[in-house]
């Protein structure tokens, strides 16, 4: 008789139960970005850090300098590239409903890349030390925004007149396999020393940020956040496919402008100053899916959130190898530390079935 | 007076590709009729899938004018629209990993506001789409866990929760066994009847339609549209024309397919006794090509249903100057009745002679 009483309980239950994850996520994020702080090459005690980021202004001793020039535009960066991908790969995941797309899927990585490799080609062409002053001034970051949003405009003008995703989802690729050929000729004629240059982009990094250039990232990243947070209704019903989220009167058209239009904007901004960081926008959301054991996207969203900013602390982290002079690339960490938590987590959701 | 729920106008459904068109129906003509559930029949490939995209505006009518409450449908604003019309559609396999709870909670999506937060008749209205089609204890189950029925019940919820005045669902009852079916049918009429809601049902089985269909849309050869209540496209022959071949006559009825000309039986026997197992053993004689006796007409043995509590065999079978046979199931009677009446009749050989050969 109580049934229906009953089980409204239960509904609430689950519900509480996602939100007190979200919350614990929400903790561990502030532990990562803590720790990120307190952990890098050089050995500081807490206590120094402490002092550090609250002296500031002239007079600073080089742990200052380490602390506040250093760590903490890198854990802001990290934190802010974990989350922009995340997202991106959520909204990207739903869109085209397909476990395996990403914030990069409709190649706005490969557009940033043809980007930064033109302006190292050109910076041979033009000599040495007219280069390294171009990159110095954050030509690079610069280069990779325009390619990413040349891109941006070229896949939003197709949109428009393509219909279905799946076509989209393919043109996407494509688009992206002839840009990165074009992006291997290039470097095909460029200098060893800037072909190294490129390379070393393409590993990822967050530590390469000065203090302008994590507020210019978190200028494109957080309304691209905020606008995908108004996208999540409209997401919830796209779980269903196109054609039923049009039959519950969702603008399918609109929405899937908007959520290119955020997705681009997050990974573009990420790409520009910490080069193409793998792994982190396909994984997190998958993760989150598998933690809170539900597909609101009102919830996943902000675990996204949480859990890509986290895990992308983790792997900066981790690529510094605490205590040692040795930097490991960043794309190498997050793969290798993400993949075996990704699969325990989707092993034991679906109890390894279907 | 309140505008007609749904009319149609010289509507013609199929798919443009550039220039070319291809038209699978039409044009038509009809309204659908209010607080009814009105069952779209018709062979595969007719277009039932596209006239029901064509209706939900999944896809735009190759002519002619389709009106929801005396406003065109294309004038509707998409969240209005979308709180008067909703739709089980084909697709089936989506979401595998979200809960019955969550989809039903989906059907809300055009009455909440732009978070999507449910609020207290949001979620009275779920609970009793739930309750309606019994998935309430499913609903914290993921959708790869449920059975196809389970999962098309629950869309169905879905659809309902959703408030519409006017369903419109594409083969709700594919996959289903003839139970299931049944009980789909007659609950979407039964919602007819208590909400005053209107449903419009594609259904492949034609006499789950012919029994619990209130009117019947028939699409016909050439992309015509027939309608009419069931019993009226039986009686002008247009049901039984539909989905009869050659070779095969379709009974709407009985669902059941005859084979046309004169029959040759292998028998004609009459059946004596009563019940559920008389009805039974007719039907068996008639799948096994023996005829059953009416009045005085000749008959080569007689079947005798015994009442249950004769206990030892409840089939009796006389064949006309024959021995007496008592048999317990109909699968013994259809081989005990082989043996008398022999489907290849004795004498012919049972494989070709062989040919005698010759050494050369």
């Amino acid at each position: 008789m109580n049934e229906r009483f009953f089980s409204g309980e239960e509904q609430e239950a689950r519900d509480r139960r996602a939100r007190r994850l979200l919350l614990l996520l929400g903790v561990v994020l502030l532990f990562a970005f803590a720790a990120d702080v307190l952990f890098g090459s050089v050995a500081l005690s807490p206590g120094q850090v402490l002092a550090s980021l609250f002296r500031g202004g002239a007079g600073m001793s080089p742990e200052d300098l380490i602390v506040l020039r250093f760590r903490l535009p890198r854990a802001l960066t990290a934190l802010l590239a974990g989350s922009a991908l995340a997202v991106a790969g959520l909204s990207m995941q739903t869109l085209f409903a397909n476990p395996l797309a990403g914030p990069f899927v409709l190649g706005v990585d490969a557009g940033a890349s043809l980007g930064v490799a033109l302006v190292l080609l050109a910076a041979d062409l033009a000599g040495p030390g007219l280069g390294a002053r171009f990159a110095a001034l954050g030509g690079v970051a610069a280069a990779s925004w325009a390619g990413s949003l040349a891109v941006l405009l070229l896949i939003l003008v197709v949109a428009s007149r393509v219909r279905s995703g799946t076509v989209l989802l393919i043109l996407g690729l494509m688009f992206g396999q002839a840009v990165n050929s074009l992006v291997t000729v290039l470097l095909h004629f460029s200098s060893a020393q800037r072909a190294h240059g490129y390379l070393a982009w393409s590993f990822g990094s967050f530590s390469s940020t000065s203090w302008p250039q994590v507020a210019t990232m978190a200028l494109g990243i957080l309304p691209a956040l905020l606008a995908g947070y108004f996208l999540t209704k409209p997401l919830n019903a796209l779980l269903l496919g196109e054609r039923y989220a049009r039959t519950l009167g969702v603008p399918v058209e609109r929405v899937r402008m908007g959520l290119i239009g955020v997705t681009a904007f997050l990974s573009g901004s990420v790409t520009a100053f910490c080069g193409p960081i793998a792994f982190l926008g396909i994984a997190t959301p998958h993760l989150c899916r598998g933690l809170l054991r539900c597909e609101d996207h009102r919830l996943l969203l902000p675990a996204c959130i949480a859990a890509g900013g986290g895990m992308a602390l983790a792997a900066d982290m981790l690529s510094h190898a605490p205590g040692s002079a040795l930097l490991l690339p960043v794309n190498a960490v997050t793969s290798l530390l993400g993949a075996p938590v990704v699969v325990w987590v989707v092993l034991r959701r679906r109890g390894g079935t279907s | 007076m309140t505008a007609p729920l749904l009319e149609l106008k010289e509507l013609c459904v199929g798919y443009r590709r550039g220039r070319e068109e291809r038209r699978v129906a039409g044009p038509f003509s009809l309204g659908l009729r209010e607080g009814r559930l009105t069952a779209l029949v018709g062979r595969n490939g007719i277009g039932k899938s596209t006239l029901l995209r064509t209706l939900c505006r999944l896809q735009p009518p190759l002519g002619g004018e389709m009106f929801l409450r005396g406003r065109p449908l294309s004038e509707w604003h998409r969240g209005e629209f979308a709180r008067r019309v909703s739709a089980v559609l084909s697709e089936r396999e989506i979401a595998p990993d979200m809960t019955v709870f969550d989809l039903v909670a989906l059907g809300r999506h055009p009455h909440t506001d732009w978070r999507g937060r449910l609020r207290r008749e949001d979620r009275a209205a779920v609970e009793d789409a739930l309750s309606v089609l019994r998935m309430s204890h499913f609903r914290n189950r993921s959708l790869f866990e449920l059975s196809d029925g389970e999962r098309q019940r629950a869309f169905t919820a879905r659809a309902l929760a959703q408030e519409p005045e006017l369903l419109l669902l594409d083969e709700p009852t594919a996959f289903l066994d003839l139970l299931h079916k049944v009980e789909t049918v007659t609950l979407l009429r039964d919602l007819c009847r208590t909400r005053r809601m209107t449903v419009l049902v594609a259904i492949h089985d034609i006499s789950v339609a012919v029994h619990f269909a209130d009117h019947l849309w028939l699409l016909a050869d050439e992309g015509t549209l027939l309608e009419g209540a069931p019993e009226d496209l039986v009686l002008s022959g247009a049901l039984g024309r539909l989905f009869s071949s050659e070779t095969l006559r379709f009974d709407p009825f009985s669902g059941r397919f005859f084979p046309f000309g004169g029959v040759r039986f292998r028998a004609v026997l009459e059946v004596k006794g009563e019940g559920e197992a008389r009805i039974c053993a007719e039907s068996a004689l008639e799948r096994c090509g023996f005829g059953i006796a009416r009045g005085d007409a000749l008959r080569e043995g007689t079947l005798e249903v015994l009442p249950e509590s004769a206990g030892n065999g409840r089939f009796l079978l006389r064949p006309q100057g024959g021995r007496e046979r008592r048999v317990a199931s109909i699968a013994d009677l259809s081989e005990e009745l082989d043996r008398l009446f022999p489907l290849i009749p004795a004498g012919t050989p049972r494989e070709p002679a062989p040919v005698p050969s010759g050494r050369d």
